[in-house]
C-alpha cells in the first residue's frame, strides 16, 4: 500500500472514473455460477472482474481424524488457497502465513450464518481455490463460500456477500482491485448477511477518518446487498431450471 | 373455501434468510431457524416454502437434499469391533427397504456407530460373537439423533448381509437366520443374519480384499 502507480496509469481520472474506467461506487463485473463441481456436495465459482475464486463444500461428515469434533455443533474448516499460476510471479503451492490467516478469517465469516447446532460431532469442510487474483480475493471467496454451502444444502441463518472499500487518492472507492489496492491509501474488506443486518467481517488496513469509515460502511452494505441479490437469482435459476428439467 | 379449510399453504421459493411467518402463528418445521431477534421464522435452506394450516407448521422442502444420516435411516454398514457389550460399525450408506430395498446414497465419509447388546436381537443375548463379527457387512437402523450414532438390529429385517469364513476367508452362505455356513471348507458359523440376505436386490460384490457395493440395488 502507497507508493506511486506505474507511469501512465492514473488511479483516478479527470473524470472522476477509475484507472479501468469503473465511477468510485461501481464494482467490478461480477459472474456467479453454483454447482460446477461434480464430486463436492456443494460448489461455486466467483468472479469479480479478474478475480477468480472456485469453491468446494463437503459435509456435514466425520472426519477421519476425531480431534476437530466439537460435541454442540459442526466445525467448520476452511482452507483458502492460491493456485500457483493465480499470481504474476509463480506462487509457491504450500499454504503461506498470509493464506493460513486468510482462511481463518473467511472461517470467522461464515461461522455467524452457518446453523452448526443441527451437526455436533461433525466437520463441513470449505475449500476455497483463487485460479486468478487481482485484489478482492478475501472478498470473492466469501462469497463463493456462500453460494456453495447454499448449493450443498447446509442450513445458513442468510446469505453473506462481501465487498472491499478503498481510498484511492482521497477518493473512497467500491471493490478494489490489485492496482487500488497496492497503490491506494487504505483498504476495508466487509461481509455481512444484509437480510439479518449483520456484519461478519469487518477489516481495515490503511487510515480512515470517522466520516469516512461510516461512508465506507455505508458503501460497503449498499454494493453487498447487490451482491446477495445476484446470489439469490443466481441459486434461483439454478434450482428452478433443475425443477423445470425433471418435469 | 375458507381460509382454514386450506390445509397446505405454499410460500413459493426460498433462500436462505427469507421470512416465512410470525412465531406467533406457526411453529418451525424442516428447513427453517426461528429468528428471535425479528420474532419470525426464517428459511435456512435454498427451497420451497410451505405454511401447513392444520398442524400450524412452516417448513421449507430443500431443493436439493444433504446426503447425510440421520435419526430413523436404515443404513449399511461394516462391523470394526466387537466387545462384550458392543458392536462398533462404520455406516457407509443409507437404504431404504420396504417397499423394496434400495440404496439411496453412500456418505462422503463412513460414520460411526455401535450397537448396544441390548439392541442387538429380539433375544437374551449371551455371547455376542454369536450375533456379529468384525468384518461383516451388516444392515441396520439408526436411533439416535447424532454420531456416533446408535444402531438398532432388532428387528429380523435387520443383521448381517454379508460375512467370510473365520476359518479360510470365503464368502459364507445362507444357512437359516441364526447360521451362516462356508462353502469352501464347510465352517458353520453362527450370526444374526438379516431376512434380506438372500434378496437379489442387495449386492455387495467382493473384489480381492474389499467389498464393492453395487447400486441402485
Amino acid at each position: 500500500m502507497g507508493g506511486k502507480p506505474p507511469e501512465g496509469v492514473r488511479l483516478i481520472g479527470e473524470d472522476g472514473r477509475r484507472h479501468d474506467g469503473r465511477l468510485p461506487h461501481e464494482l467490478r463485473p461480477i459472474h456467479m455460477e453454483v454447482g460446477v463441481l461434480n464430486n463436492a456436495d456443494g460448489s461455486a465459482i466467483v468472479q469479480y472482474g479478474r478475480t477468480r475464486v472456485l469453491a468446494a463444500v463437503y459435509g456435514p461428515r466425520e472426519p477421519h481424524q476425531k480431534f476437530p469434533l466439537l460435541p454442540d455443533r459442526a466445525a467448520l474448516r476452511v482452507r483458502y488457497h492460491m493456485a500457483p499460476f493465480s499470481t504474476e510471479d509463480r506462487k509457491s503451492p504450500a499454504p503461506s502465513r498470509r493464506e493460513i490467516e486468510l482462511s481463518k478469517v473467511v472461517r470467522e465469516s461464515l461461522e455467524p450464518i452457518v446453523i452448526a447446532e443441527e451437526f455436533p460431532r461433525t466437520v463441513i469442510d470449505v475449500f476455497l481455490e483463487v485460479l486468478q487474483a487481482d485484489g478482492g480475493t478475501r472478498t470473492a471467496s466469501v462469497t463463493a463460500a456462500s453460494l456453495a454451502l447454499a448449493d450443498a444444502g447446509i442450513p445458513m441463518k442468510a446469505l453473506v456477500g462481501s465487498v472491499a472499500i478503498g481510498k484511492v487518492e482521497g477518493v473512497l472507492v467500491v471493490d478494489v482491485d490489485e492496482l487500488e489496492d497496492m497503490y491506494g491509501e487504505a483498504d476495508m474488506p466487509v461481509a455481512a448477511a444484509p437480510d439479518l443486518g449483520e456484519i461478519t467481517l469487518l477489516q481495515l488496513n490503511g487510515v480512515l477518518s470517522r466520516e469516512e469509515f461510516s461512508t465506507a460502511l455505508e458503501m460497503a452494505l449498499e454494493s453487498i446487498k447487490t451482491i446477495v441479490d445476484m446470489e439469490k437469482d443466481v441459486l434461483r435459476k439454478t434450482y428452478t431450471s433443475v425443477e423445470g428439467g425433471e418435469q | 373455501m375458507s381460509f382454514y379449510s386450506r390445509q397446505l399453504l405454499e410460500k413459493g421459493e426460498v433462500m436462505p434468510g427469507d421470512e416465512i411467518a410470525g412465531i406467533e402463528e406457526f411453529l418451525p418445521g424442516e428447513g427453517v431457524y426461528v429468528d428471535e431477534v425479528d420474532g419470525v421464522i426464517r428459511a435456512a435452506v435454498v427451497g420451497r416454502a410451505y405454511l401447513d394450516m392444520s398442524s400450524r407448521v412452516a417448513y421449507v422442502k430443500p431443493a436439493r437434499k444433504m446426503e447425510v444420516a440421520g435419526l430413523h435411516d436404515e443404513v449399511v454398514g461394516m462391523v470394526t469391533g466387537v466387545r462384550s457389550d458392543l458392536v462398533f460399525v462404520d455406516i457407509y450408506g443409507v437404504v431404504r427397504l420396504s417397499p423394496k430395498p434400495r440404496w439411496l446414497y453412500e456418505l462422503d465419509a463412513p460414520s460411526s456407530a455401535a450397537i448396544p447388546i441390548s439392541q442387538v436381537a429380539d433375544e437374551y443375548v449371551k455371547e455376542i460373537d454369536e450375533y456379529y463379527r468384525l468384518s461383516d457387512w451388516i444392515v441396520g437402523k439408526i436411533v439416535s439423533k447424532h454420531p456416533p450414532y446408535t444402531l438398532t438390529t432388532v428387528d429380523p429385517k435387520y443383521g448381517v448381509l454379508y460375512a467370510r469364513c473365520g476359518k479360510c476367508g470365503t464368502l459364507l452362505e445362507y444357512q437359516s437366520n441364526r447360521s451362516l455356513k462356508c462353502p469352501k471348507c464347510g465352517n458353520v458359523e453362527k450370526r444374526k443374519v438379516s431376512a434380506l440376505a438372500r434378496s437379489r436386490l442387495i449386492q455387495i460384490r467382493p473384489i480381492r480384499n474389499l467389498v464393492e457395493y453395487r447400486y441402485p440395488w
